[in-house]
C-alpha cells in the first residue's frame, strides 16, 4: 500500500475514535427553474450527507487585546482577512476539492438535540503526501444559526 | 418594490450583451451574493420610499480589472439608461413569463458615473432614483 494511502487510512481510524457530540454534514442545494438574478428560488433539491469519517473541529483561539477579546484573524489565499468561527480538519476520503470549491455546498453541524448551524467555506488548505491529498483544513463562517 | 427591483435587474441584464449582471444582496442561501463581482455590472438597491408614488435608490457599480473594458461597459450602460429613461414594470413571479403591470419605472438626469479609486480594479458607479407606483 503506498505510503500516502496508508497514512490516510490511519488518519480515518484516528478520527473515527472520537465520539462526536455534534455531527458534521455537507449539504448541497441545487435549484432549477428559478432566476438567480432576481433571487427567485424555483425548485430546490437539498442533499445532506453525513461526513465519514467525521472531521476534527476546533475553534480558533481568541486574542486578548487590552481589555477586549477578538477572534483570531486568518489571511486567505485571496489576501482577504477573515475571522472564521471554526476550523475543521477533514479527511480526503470524506470530501473532495470539487466539493470544497462548490458554491452550492455548505457544512451543517447538527447537535444531539437536533439543533442545526450552517457554515459556508471561507477558504481551505490541503495536506499532501507524495502528490496525494490526505486531508483538508477548512475555515468556516457561520451563516445560519 | 419587489417588481421594481426585478424589472430593473432584467432591464439591464437583458439589454447589455456579453457582460454579466450581478445583484448585490443579502441572501443566506447564496452567501457570495453580497460581494461585489469583478468584471461585471453590479446592481445594489438602497433606500426605498414606499409611498403611493414610491422611490427606490439603486447603485450601479461597473467593476473590471481592465480600465478600458470598464469604460466600454460604462458606455453600454449609459446608452441603455438614456435610451428612454423609463421601462415598463413587470411582475416576475414566474421568471420565464413576466407579466406587465400596466405601470412604468422612471429615472432622470444626470447620468453621471463616479470613479471609485482602487489599486486592483477599475470601479465606476452611478446612483439613480427609480420612481414607480408602489406594488399593489
Amino acid at each position: 500500500m503506498p505510503l500516502a494511502q496508508g497514512i490516510l487510512s490511519r488518519l480515518d481510524k484516528a478520527l473515527n475514535k472520537f465520539g462526536p457530540r455534534r455531527m458534521v454534514y455537507k449539504r448541497v442545494t441545487t435549484r432549477t427553474g428559478g432566476d438567480d438574478l432576481i433571487g427567485t428560488l424555483g425548485t430546490q433539491t437539498v442533499v445532506t450527507t453525513l461526513l465519514s469519517p467525521q472531521p476534527l473541529i476546533t475553534r480558533p483561539a481568541l486574542e486578548q487585546i487590552g481589555s477586549r477579546r477578538r477572534p483570531a484573524i486568518f489571511e486567505t489565499s485571496g489576501f482577504r482577512e477573515v475571522a472564521p468561527e471554526y476550523l475543521i480538519f477533514v479527511s480526503a476520503n470524506a470530501i473532495s476539492v470539487a466539493d470544497l470549491q462548490n458554491d452550492a455546498l455548505v457544512f451543517v453541524f447538527i447537535d444531539t438535540d437536533g439543533s442545526e448551524e450552517t457554515f459556508e467555506v471561507f477558504d481551505f488548505d490541503f495536506t499532501q503526501l507524495q502528490g496525494q491529498d490526505i486531508a483538508y483544513t477548512v475555515l468556516l463562517k457561520s451563516v445560519k444559526r | 418594490m419587489r417588481q421594481t427591483r426585478d424589472t430593473f435587474l432584467h432591464f439591464i441584464a437583458d439589454n447589455i450583451v456579453g457582460v454579466p449582471v450581478h445583484n448585490v444582496r443579502r441572501d443566506t442561501s447564496v452567501p457570495e451574493s453580497e460581494l461585489i463581482q469583478l468584471n461585471a455590472v453590479n446592481i445594489k438597491f438602497l433606500d426605498v420610499s414606499p409611498d403611493v408614488i414610491g422611490t427606490t435608490l439603486v447603485d450601479i457599480a461597473v467593476c473590471f480589472t481592465e480600465e478600458l473594458t470598464a469604460l466600454a461597459t460604462v458606455k453600454k450602460v449609459y446608452d441603455l439608461l438614456q435610451s428612454a429613461f423609463y421601462t415598463p414594470k413587470k411582475d416576475y413571479t414566474i421568471p420565464a413569463s413576466p407579466v406587465p403591470t400596466g405601470t412604468n419605472i422612471f429615472w432622470r438626469l444626470p447620468l453621471q458615473f463616479r470613479r471609485i479609486y482602487s489599486d486592483t480594479y477599475a470601479d465606476f458607479r452611478i446612483t439613480l432614483t427609480l420612481t414607480h407606483k408602489v406594488d399593489s
